[in-house]
C-alpha cells in the first residue's frame, strides 16, 4: 500500500516534470506558427517583388511557412504605423519591411506624423540600391559626370532631369547638387516611376534621369544608358567601372534606397535573434542571391547598433537638408 | 518575322506550357471577376509558384493570367455591375441593362467572342510588329499625356446620359478627389486632415467597388426581394455566338479592336482609357433606335473588343523597350528579370526561342480562355437568377471583404463605403459614377502631364503643344469630340 503511494508520488512526480520541461521546451520554442511578412505597398512594386521571392528561402531557414500581405496606403505609412504598434506578446509572429528614405518622410513637418526612427525594432538590413545619374548613351553634349556639369553650368535652367516624386531619394540627390555645385541649376520634372523616367528619357523629353541602379542595369546593359556616376561613398559591386559622384566631382553626393526589416517593438531580445539570424540565413542561400543578383538587387546584412547609427546619420542628414523646404 | 517566330510555334504544346496557359487562364478568369482582387495581384501571387518553371513556362503563366484577368473583370461588370477591374468599367453600363433585359447570356457571348478575338488580334500586332510599334511609346511626354487625359475626359460628355451637365460635374467631382494626398511636386499632403489613409490619395480600386458594386448592393436591397436580377427563370445553353450574332455589331468589334491595339501603346495610359474612347466613339455613330445607356448590344462589343484589344500591345514597350505600361506588366518585368532575361532588342536577338514561344502563349491563352470563359460565365450568370434579397447583401458582403483582401487597408474600406452610398445616391439621380470614376482615374495623368508640360516649356505650353506632331493629332480629336456633344446636344433639344 504505502509503496503503491509510494510509487504514484514518483509517478505523478515524474508526470509533472514532464509537463513542465514540455511547456518549457514549447516556450522556447519559437517561432511556433506561421510567421507573416507586410509588405507597406500594393501588390507589384519592388519591395513586394523582394518579399515573394524572398519568403519561400526564410520560410526554410525558420522551419515555419512565410506568409506575405500586402497592406498599401499613406505612402507606406499605413501599414508603418501599424509596426510602431505591433504588441511584442500578440504580434511576435510578424514582420514588416521598412523603405528608406521613405520613411523619413515623418520628418516634414506637413505630415504631423508622431513616429521616428526609436518607434521601430529595427532587425536587419536586406537590400541597398545607390542611386546613379543615366544619360542616353552616345548623347554628344555630354557622357560623364564632368562634362555633364560643365554643360549644365554652361546652359542654366535648359537640362531637364527626370526624378521620382519631390523628396524621394533622386530628387534628394539633385537638389544636393543643386545647393553643392556652384552655378549647377537644372529643371527637374516628376516622371514619379521608373518606367515613366525610362520613357521620358529615351523620347527626348529628359536630357538625364536619376534613379536606383538596379532597374537600370539592363538599360546599359543593353548599349542603351550611360551612367554618369554612383552616389554611393564606395562603387557599386554591379557597375565596377563607373565613377562615384564624389571621385567624379569632387562633392559628396550620396543617396540610396534601402529596404530593412523590422519586428514588434519590445519583442524579447531573443526572440529578435531567431528573427534576425534566421532572415540573415536565408539571405546567405546561394540560390536565393543568385535570383537577387539576377534582378541587380544588392543585399545588406547589416544589424545592431550599425544600423542604428547608420539610419541616426541618414535621418540627420535629410533633417539637414529640409527637403520640404526645398525650392522647386 | 513570321517565319522566324512560326518555328517557336511547335514549343507551346509542350505539356508545361499547355498546363502554365490553363493555370493562368483560370486564376486570371476568377481572380479578375472578383472586384477587389485586381490582375496584378494575382501576377504577383503566381510568382513564387513559377520559380520552378522554365523562363518561357513562367512567361507563358504570367501573360495567360494577365489576359484572362482583364477578360473575368468582365463577368461582374456585364453580370452584377460590379466591374473587377477598371478595364471594364464601361462594360457594366451596357452589359448589366443588357442582364436586366433578361439578355445575360447574349451579352456574355459577344463579350466572349469580342474579348478573345480583341485578345487573338493583339497577341498577333505583339507578335509581328512589336520593334517598330515600341517607338510609338516614346513619342508620349508630358504634353502628349495632358491631352491623351483630356480626351477621355472629353468622353464624360458623351456617356453621361442623363444630362450633358450632370456628367461634367460627375466628372468634375472625380478631378476633386484625384487632388487628395501628398502632392508628388511639392510633398504637400493636399486634403488629407491629418488621416495617414488619405496620404497616397483616393484608390482607384475601392473607388470602382464603391461605386459600381457597393452601390448596386444596396440598390439590390430595394424592392421585391423575391425578384431577381434578369427577369428569367432559367439560362440559355446557347453559349457561342452564331453569324447572326455578330454581324449586327461587326463594325462597333472593328472600332472597339482597333481602338484598344492603338490606345494600348501607350504606357500608363492606355487600359483604363481605351475602352472609354471606344464606347464614346461609338455612342457618336448611333443610329435611331440604338439604346445607348439602356442595354445596346454595341457599345458592349466595342468596349469588351477594346479593352482585350489594349493586353498585347501593352506588353510590346515593357518587352522591347523594358517599360512596363501599367503594373501588371510592371510585375511580369520583375517575373522575366527572376529568371534571368532582361529586356529590350537583346531579348529578341539571344533568346528569340523565348520571347516567341511566350508570344505564341499569349496568343494560345486567348484561345484557350474562350473554352473556359464561356463555361465559367454561364455559371456566374446562375447568379442573376437568384433572388435579390440574398444577392444584394451577398454583393455588399462581397465589396467589403474584397476591398479588405485586396489592401489589406482599413481606411480603403471606409472609404469604399462612403463612396458606395455617394455612387447610390448619384445613380438615383441621374449623374454618372463613370463620369466620377474618369476623372478620379486621368486627374493624376492630367495634372502630372500638365505640371512636368509648364516646366519643360519655360511656361509657353501653348507653342510647345503646336510643335509636336502627336500633340495637334490629339488636340483635333478632343475639339472634334466636344463639338460633336454639343451638336448632339442641339440635335436631343430639336428632338
Amino acid at each position: 500500500m504505502y509503496s503503491n503511494f509510494q510509487s504514484k508520488v514518483v509517478f505523478i512526480a515524474v508526470a509533472l516534470s514532464v509537463v513542465f520541461t514540455a511547456t518549457k521546451i514549447k516556450a522556447e520554442q519559437y517561432p511556433k506558427g506561421p510567421i507573416t511578412m507586410v509588405v507597406p505597398w500594393k501588390p507589384g512594386g519592388g519591395t513586394d517583388r523582394t518579399a515573394r521571392l524572398f519568403a519561400p528561402y526564410l520560410s526554410k531557414a525558420l522551419g515555419v511557412p512565410v506568409k506575405v500581405i500586402n497592406m498599401g496606403g499613406g505612402g507606406g505609412w499605413v501599414a508603418w504605423s501599424k509596426m510602431a504598434k505591433w504588441d511584442p506578446k500578440k504580434d511576435d509572429h510578424t514582420i514588416g519591411w521598412v523603405n528608406f528614405p521613405h520613411m523619413l518622410s515623418y520628418l516634414n513637418p506637413k505630415m504631423k506624423n508622431k513616429n521616428n526612427l526609436d518607434s521601430f525594432n529595427f532587425l536587419t538590413g536586406h537590400s541597398i540600391d545607390p542611386c546613379t545619374w543615366l544619360v542616353r548613351e552616345g548623347d554628344k553634349r555630354f557622357q560623364t559626370l564632368p562634362e555633364f556639369i560643365a554643360y549644365v553650368k554652361a546652359h542654366p535652367n535648359k537640362i531637364t532631369i527626370s526624378v521620382g516624386g519631390f523628396g524621394s531619394d533622386d530628387h534628394q540627390a539633385v537638389a544636393f547638387a543643386e545647393k553643392f555645385i556652384p552655378g549647377f541649376k537644372v529643371k527637374k520634372i516628376f516622371g514619379n516611376n521608373d518606367a515613366k523616367k525610362l520613357q521620358e528619357l529615351y523620347g527626348k523629353t529628359a536630357d538625364a534621369v536619376g534613379g536606383n541602379i538596379s532597374y537600370f542595369v539592363p538599360h546599359m546593359l543593353e548599349g542603351k544608358l550611360r551612367p554618369l556616376a554612383v552616389l554611393g561613398k564606395q562603387r557599386s559591386n554591379q557597375l565596377p567601372t563607373v565613377p562615384t559622384f564624389e571621385e567624379a566631382s569632387g562633392v559628396k553626393n550620396y543617396n540610396f534606397a534601402a529596404r530593412v526589416l523590422v519586428a514588434a517593438p519590445g519583442l524579447p531580445d531573443e526572440k529578435g535573434k531567431v528573427l534576425t539570424a534566421a532572415i540573415q540565413k536565408a539571405m546567405d542561400t546561394p540560390e536565393y542571391g543568385i535570383r537577387e543578383l539576377r534582378g541587380h538587387n544588392t543585399l545588406w546584412k547589416v544589424d545592431g547598433t550599425k544600423l542604428k547609427d547608420f539610419l541616426t546619420a541618414l535621418a540627420a542628414t535629410v533633417g539637414k537638408v529640409k527637403f520640404w523646404d526645398l525650392p522647386k | 518575322m513570321i517565319d522566324d517566330s512560326l518555328i517557336y510555334l511547335v514549343n507551346i504544346l509542350s505539356l508545361n506550357n499547355l498546363f502554365a496557359m490553363l493555370l493562368g487562364v483560370s486564376v486570371g478568369l476568377i481572380i479578375g471577376a472578383i472586384p477587389g482582387l485586381s490582375p496584378p495581384m494575382a501576377i504577383a501571387l503566381l510568382i513564387p509558384v513559377s520559380f520552378s518553371f522554365s523562363p518561357e513556362t513562367a512567361l507563358i503563366l504570367m501573360v495567360s493570367c494577365f489576359a484572362a484577368g482583364i477578360y473575368g473583370g468582365s463577368f461582374s461588370a456585364i453580370l452584377l455591375r460590379a466591374p473587377g477591374t477598371s478595364a471594364s468599367a464601361a462594360s457594366a453600363i451596357e452589359g448589366y441593362e443588357l442582364t436586366k433585359r433578361g439578355k445575360a447570356i447574349e451579352a456574355i457571348r459577344i463579350s466572349a467572342f469580342a474579348s478573345v478575338i480583341g485578345g487573338l488580334l493583339s497577341g498577333f500586332v505583339l507578335l509581328l510588329l512589336s520593334p517598330p510599334l515600341a517607338l510609338i511609346s516614346l513619342w508620349f511626354g508630358p504634353a502628349e499625356y495632358f491631352l491623351v487625359a483630356l480626351l477621355g475626359l472629353s468622353a464624360i460628355a458623351s456617356v453621361s446620359f442623363g444630362s450633358v451637365w450632370k456628367g461634367l460635374i460627375s466628372g468634375l467631382l472625380g478631378l476633386c478627389l484625384s487632388t487628395v494626398g501628398v502632392d508628388h511636386f511639392s510633398s504637400y499632403p493636399r486634403f488629407t486632415y491629418d488621416f495617414i489613409g488619405l496620404e497616397s490619395g483616393i484608390g482607384i480600386m475601392p473607388t470602382i467597388i464603391g461605386l459600381f458594386a457597393f452601390a448596386q448592393g444596396l440598390q439590390l436591397c430595394e424592392g421585391d426581394p423575391h425578384s431577381n436580377i434578369s427577369g428569367l427563370k432559367k439560362l440559355s445553353w446557347r453559349i457561342w455566338p452564331t453569324l447572326s450574332d455578330i454581324a449586327p455589331v461587326k463594325w462597333s468589334l472593328v472600332r472597339g479592336w482597333l481602338c484598344g491595339l492603338v490606345v494600348g501603346i501607350i504606357p500608363a495610359a492606355g487600359g483604363s482609357i481605351a475602352q472609354w474612347i471606344a464606347y464614346s466613339w461609338e455612342i457618336r455613330r448611333a443610329k435611331p433606335g440604338d439604346q445607348f445607356g439602356k442595354g445596346e448590344i454595341k457599345g458592349l462589343a466595342a468596349t469588351e473588343g477594346s479593352n482585350n484589344g489594349v493586353t498585347g500591345t501593352s506588353l510590346i514597350p515593357m518587352f522591347v523597350l523594358g517599360i512596363p505600361g501599367g503594373i501588371s506588366a510592371a510585375v511580369i518585368l520583375g517575373a522575366l528579370t527572376i529568371h534571368g532575361l532582361q529586356p529590350g532588342m537583346r531579348l529578341f536577338k539571344n533568346h528569340p526561342e523565348v520571347i516567341y514561344t511566350i508570344m505564341w502563349g499569349f496568343i494560345g491563352a486567348n484561345i484557350l480562355m474562350a473554352f473556359v470563359a464561356v463555361i465559367l460565365a454561364r455559371g456566374y450568370a446562375y447568379l442573376t437568377l437568384f433572388p435579390r434579397g440574398i444577392i444584394g447583401p451577398l454583393v455588399i458582403v462581397f465589396s467589403i471583404v474584397g476591398v479588405y483582401a485586396g489592401s489589406n487597408n482599413v481606411y480603403d474600406v471606409w472609404l469604399m463605403m462612403a463612396l458606395g452610398v455617394l455612387g447610390y445616391f448619384m445613380e438615383k439621380h441621374d449623374f454618372s459614377p463613370a463620369g466620377v470614376l474618369l476623372g478620379l482615374v486621368l486627374g493624376p495623368i492630367a495634372e502630372d502631364g500638365m505640371r512636368n508640360l509648364l516646366i519643360i516649356s519655360d511656361y509657353q505650353p501653348l507653342s510647345f503643344i503646336l510643335s509636336r506632331p502627336v500633340s495637334v493629332v490629339i488636340l483635333i480629336c478632343i475639339i472634334s469630340i466636344i463639338g460633336f456633344s454639343f451638336k448632339k446636344n442641339k440635335g436631343t433639344k430639336e428632338v
